[in-house]
């Protein structure tokens, strides 16, 4: 139990600090590139463990979210979207639920529950993530265009590095 | 109370959800700019009795009082400069219009307005009881404003000149030259003149102003200038760009043109109609 909350808080540290500090900083111009969003820090909400409480989850997005804020001086933004995040994890458990169910014990990690799962449930909770975000940037669904745009180009990249950091650290819990 | 907790055990992870996101929502309208400016123009076209009480609660008491009674003085001076302004010029030909100046203004504050939408309104907080009525025009210090199209007791919607079924009657200052001015969307401070036959000799910079040949505004009252013209193809008339003098963007106050004899014009086309 100290472990996971040991594990969790470096987690969520070095995130912030490797979003904040290092992808903060890959914002590129030109009218593509423009974009790209490399965002990764979701990850620390997907891993956490399968009994953590809505309520601390949702909380706990929020944080984290939060922290990403200070570094990209957008007070709000992406703390929503990592509420959001929280928020939504609960369906998207559900539908990815493999058939003998889950252990309340384990977190939702490649090592528990293989690749393939994983793949899944990382792609629907990144992709709830991501529209959630460029939604609340655009403010207003008048800049569909944008946020279809950001999603599509942002995606696929932020999945990437989800994927990497889970073949560098690849957690039990 | 008690139901009160069994609400936050069963729904509670949506009831935090919730709150963290109105947090986050005024943060991020508080802290971000451009998340901030789209919230408050939206805020900005909600409807005119909320719009009038935050404008109430933004001004200060005195001041609003000062600022209105400075409005009613300046309709006032506005109906005698107009009424000077046509006594002063004898070599202009005395039409109907121009003799009979009896124009009045009624003073209105603009609770309500957008200019970046295909068909503009503008909300007013005059109405039937300050005797605005339907198809009555509005002007500004700086120029045409819109057109009355509804009217409440105490409010009125104005179709503003940024609409796309504007027709304005205009002619070009100096030469008697006339046609429609139209909006063809997009900056609010251009406009289209078009119908003006294509002999009148127009130049960069022409003066363009009301004609006074509908019931709507005085005549002689500037719009604005000309930036461009030319001749479309097989066409016998000109397309006008002009130059709006007016700024409607930051429209404050507005005055409601009221017609002298206005029943009596009403009246009269009514029965040529009917003819």
């Amino acid at each position: 139990m100290n472990n996971l909350i040991f594990t969790s808080s470096l987690r969520f540290i070095g995130l912030v600090l490797f979003q904040g500090l290092l992808l903060q900083r890959f914002q590129l111009g030109g009218s593509i590139l423009s974009h790209l969003y490399v965002i990764v820090f979701p990850v620390f909400i997907m891993l956490l463990p399968l009994r953590t409480p809505r309520t601390l989850l949702i909380f706990l997005g929020f944080l984290i979210g939060l922290a990403i804020d200070l570094f990209y001086d957008s007070p709000g933004l992406h703390a929503s979207a990592g509420a959001f995040t929280g928020f939504f994890r609960k369906w998207a458990l559900k539908w990815m639920a493999p058939r003998g169910g889950y252990n309340v014990n384990y977190s939702p990690t490649v090592r528990r529950y293989g690749w393939n799962w994983f793949f899944g449930y990382s792609a629907i909770m990144m992709g709830a993530h991501l529209f959630f975000y460029f939604s609340v940037e655009a403010f207003t669904f008048a800049f569909y265009v944008d946020i279809i745009l950001n999603l599509l180009i942002s995606f696929p990249i932020s999945m990437l590095f989800v994927f990497m950091f889970m073949r560098i650290f690849n957690p039990l819990d | 109370m008690r139901n009160l907790i069994l609400l936050f055990i069963r729904n509670g992870g949506a009831l935090v959800f919730l709150g963290l996101e109105v947090l986050c929502f005024f943060l991020i309208i508080q802290f971000n700019e451009p998340q901030g400016t789209i919230y408050f123009s939206s805020l900005n076209n909600a409807n005119g009795w909320i719009d009038e009480k935050t404008a109430d609660a933004q001004d200060f008491l005195k001041l609003r009082e000062i600022s209105d009674s400075l409005a009613a003085e300046n309709a006032t001076l506005y109906e005698q400069l107009r009424s000077q302004r046509t006594e002063d010029t004898p070599d202009s030909i005395p039409d109907f219009s121009l003799v009979d100046s009896g124009y009045t203004y009624i003073p209105a504050r603009v609770i309500k307005n957008s200019i970046n939408r295909a068909n503009n309104y503008i909300r007013l907080n005059k109405g039937r009881n300050d005797g605005v009525e339907p198809n009555m025009g509005v002007i500004s210090q700086g120029g045409i404003v819109g057109i009355v199209v509804d009217v409440s007791s105490n409010y009125s919607l104005v179709m503003s000149f940024l609409h796309q079924q504007t027709r304005i009657s205009a002619s070009i200052a100096g030469t008697g030259f006339f046609g429609s001015l139209t909006w063809p969307g997009g900056s609010p401070r251009e406009a289209l003149l078009l119908d003006v036959p294509k002999h009148a000799q127009l130049t960069k910079g022409d003066l363009i102003e009301t004609s006074g040949y509908t019931m709507l505004f005085p005549p002689e009252m500037t719009i604005g200038k000309i930036k461009s013209f030319e001749v479309g193809e097989g066409s016998s008339s000109y397309d006008i760009e002009v130059r709006l003098d007016n700024d409607l963007s930051n429209l404050k106050y507005a005055y409601v043109v009221v017609v002298p004899d206005r029943e009596e014009q009403k009246q009269l086309e009514e029965e040529l109609r009917n003819e």
